[in-house]
């Protein structure tokens, strides 16, 4: 089974923005991650948190902005690894200006109970890649299906 | 999706046993009850996440926002969090070194005892 060709794997989701799908997409993700072998228990599960944060945050966006428009989750089981795409018709941002959080010893910090969501994405992926304009954000998660 | 939310009451502190995944969609559930225990007087909390199946970003800022609450009224928020995989979620945030982790919830309720003997 190791390095499978799963090149006709592609599933896609179209979800409302709505917060109570959230768990339903990484729960399909987190079963077709499960159908290669040679991705870890603690693997997947990094996998089904940085798709959750990443819809999440697509999720946010559709409602700040009011969107109707549905979120598109595409997942591609392909040779050697499975790349996740999350869509959204946002107004976009810059991953690069997400603003630092006050230190975790600093009081402030209790103040902030979001701005993490993207830095997990960054730390439990293999390789995250965002691409974002007026139109949308489409960002890109790679995990390496030989990475334990 | 809605958490199981139980609640034990000690002399010392109140212990809020979670049992589900807590996300964007259910962390307005109890982030609503620790909100409701703070205003009835309790401060010295734990949250017991050793039932938990996920946590996320959403979860975490509801965690640190009772954190915020129970301090602002003199108490504190300990965790029970016996999964290496939900404490590791702290970890990867740096949130380890503000909250206290208990292995166990007597341990915890026994933390605050001596707390309050001294």
């Amino acid at each position: 089974m190791n390095g499978k060709d799963y090149s006709s794997g592609m599933v896609e989701l179209r979800i409302p923005a709505q917060a109570e799908y959230i768990q339903l997409v990484r729960t399909v993700i987190g079963e077709i991650a499960a159908i290669d072998p040679n991705l870890s228990l603690g693997r997947i599960a990094d996998l089904r948190l940085a798709v959750s944060e990443a819809v999440t945050n697509a999720y946010r966006e559709h409602t700040r902005q009011n969107l109707d428009d549905q979120i598109v989750v595409r997942c591609d089981l392909t040779k050697g690894k499975i790349e996740i795409e999350i869509n959204d018709q946002g107004a976009g941002f810059n991953p690069n200006e997400i603003p630092d959080l006050p230190n975790v010893e600093d009081p402030e910090r209790l103040n902030h109970e979001s701005g993490v969501g993207f830095s997990l994405i960054r730390e439990l992926s293999d390789e995250t890649i965002v691409e974002t304009g007026k139109n949308g954000t489409k960002v890109r998660l790679i995990f390496n299906l030989n990475n334990g | 999706m809605t958490l199981e939310l139980k609640e034990t009451e000690y002399n010392s502190c109140l212990v809020i046993s979670i049992f589900g995944e807590v996300d964007m969609g259910s962390s307005p559930q109890l982030r609503t009850k620790i909100i409701r225990s703070v205003n009835e007087g309790h401060v010295n909390l734990i949250l017991d996440l050793t039932s938990v199946d996920f946590l996320d970003s959403a979860g975490l800022g509801t965690i640190i926002g009772a954190l915020r609450r129970v301090r602002s009224q003199n108490g504190d928020l300990l965790l029970v969090c016996p999964e290496e995989r939900i404490q590791s979620i702290f970890m990867l945030c740096d949130l380890d070194k503000v909250f206290k982790f208990y292995l166990t919830s007597n341990e915890a309720v026994d933390a605050y005892k001596g707390i309050n003997s001294l």
